[in-house]
């Protein structure tokens, strides 16, 4: 069957765009892209055909037959176009290929960022994945999660905690993998630490600061002093809330509706769980994730001047919970 | 409702045992609710619809408790359930 979707070989190739590919390991799947992605950790060449292929190619303004639509973005039982105005046309397809047509004029660090969050996310969940917006560290092997919106403070805490000597596991895409005994493991996200320009401040990580995440915005790259490669069982997820003013840090039990609903809601991106049909996939799994870990509502004020109080508080549940 | 009443579930609910509860989502509006053990039970005997009194004969035999009782708590439950929109009740009118 001949696809509209067939690549056009001489697709204009976008100036950027190295003669060489860059090899990566993302979120446990071997990867090899046309586009240096900056935030990426890991970069070693793979000897075998990699899972996942990210490259430059004309796309079609629409699907043949879209099942789901929204906004931008129209589905299919095997691929994803998306349109991101100013930045570029995304086609994710069979979970193994990223294929992205630049407009004019973008800026590539807001290009990466898509690559590597929305559309990876996109690709992890064609192949099955219950895809977590969660920052985590490891905690005597154990993976804890962090789930919050964008600029709930994932990476920040993520940031103090690696200071306090807990590696970090995953920066922003937390993808779960069934464990055969029951339970759930987390991948590596093998990606950087994003964070603003106070965090880098307050930590005092200014030497150790990368690339801006993307032009004119504080916000920079940042290796993490300890992480780790290998997936961990889920030991627990803190959805983090922010308290009012005078409020002192709280950590609250979440029952298993109140867990599931926060699950949810912190999906990557919960259109793209309904666009893509993938609901009961996700009820099943955040049922199953919380007969193995326990879930908590991490209440705490913003300010860095209680952020100690959130790092005593969290070792020493952590140092009470073990097994 | 009645001994007589017809419960039978509604469709699109998705459901998972966590632990003693059964968690269940609203495939229409998203909602979740949970039910303790007996609830859960009570969710599994109406796989098919089945009259209040074969339900309160079914949890009498499974568990150390009269029909009489069961059939109080059991009314209670239903009609909590008919609130969230998870069953509904057909009562067969006597000629």
């Amino acid at each position: 069957m001949h696809s509209t979707l067939e690549v056009a070989a001489a697709a204009a190739q976008p100036a950027f765009l190295s003669p060489h590919p860059f090899d990566y390991v993302i979120s446990g799947l071997t990867v090899r892209s046309e586009v240096e992605i900056p935030s990426a950790i890991a970069s070693v060449a793979h000897r075998q055909t990699p899972q996942v292929s990210i490259r430059a190619a004309a796309l079609p303004l629409h699907l043949e037959n879209p099942l789901r639509t929204f906004g931008q973005v129209e589905v299919d039982d095997r691929q994803l176009l998306m349109h991101i105005n100013r930045i570029a046309r995304f086609l994710i397809r069979d979970g193994s290929e990223i294929l992205f047509e630049a407009e004019d004029g973008h800026d590539p660090g807001d290009l990466t960022l898509y690559l590597l969050g929305t559309c990876f996310a996109v690709l992890l969940q064609q192949r099955g994945c219950v895809v977590l917006h969660a920052s985590a560290v490891s905690v005597d092997g154990r993976a804890m999660l962090f789930c919050g919106q964008s600029g709930a403070g994932k990476s920040t805490l993520a940031a103090m905690l690696c200071e306090r000597g807990f590696p970090l596991l995953n920066d922003d895409v937390c993808s779960l993998r069934p464990e055969p005994g029951g339970g759930f493991s987390v991948t590596p996200d093998g990606r950087m630490l994003k964070l603003w320009e106070p965090s880098v401040q307050h930590l005092e990580l200014t030497d150790r600061r990368g690339p801006a995440v993307r032009g004119n915005t504080e916000k920079y790259y940042m290796a993490p002093p300890v992480a780790d490669r290998v997936a961990q069982r889920v030991g627990g997820v803190y959805i983090l809330e922010d308290a009012e003013p005078g409020e002192s840090v709280s950590l609250r039990r979440l029952s298993v509706v109140d867990g599931m609903a926060e699950l949810k809601r912190n999906s990557y991106r919960p259109s793209l769980v309904w666009a893509m049909q993938m609901e009961a996939t996700y009820f099943r799994a955040t049922a199953a994730l919380q007969s193995d870990a326990s879930l908590y509502a991490l209440r705490r004020p913003k300010d860095f001047a209680g952020a100690g109080k959130v790092l005593e508080m969290l070792e020493s549940h952590w140092k009470s919970s073990r097994p | 409702m009645t001994q007589q009443t017809v419960v039978s579930r509604t469709e699109g609910w998705l459901t998972a045992w966590v632990g003693q509860e059964l968690v269940m989502m609203s495939g229409n509006n998203g909602n979740y609710i949970s039910l303790s053990e007996t609830g859960g039970r009570i969710w599994e005997l109406l796989e098919e619809p089945r009259s209040v009194q074969s339900i309160c004969e079914a949890l009498a035999g499974e568990y150390e408790v009269s029909r009489e009782v069961a059939g109080n708590e059991v009314f209670t439950f239903l009609d909590q359930l008919k609130q969230q929109g998870a069953v509904h009740v057909e009562t067969p009118s006597v000629e």
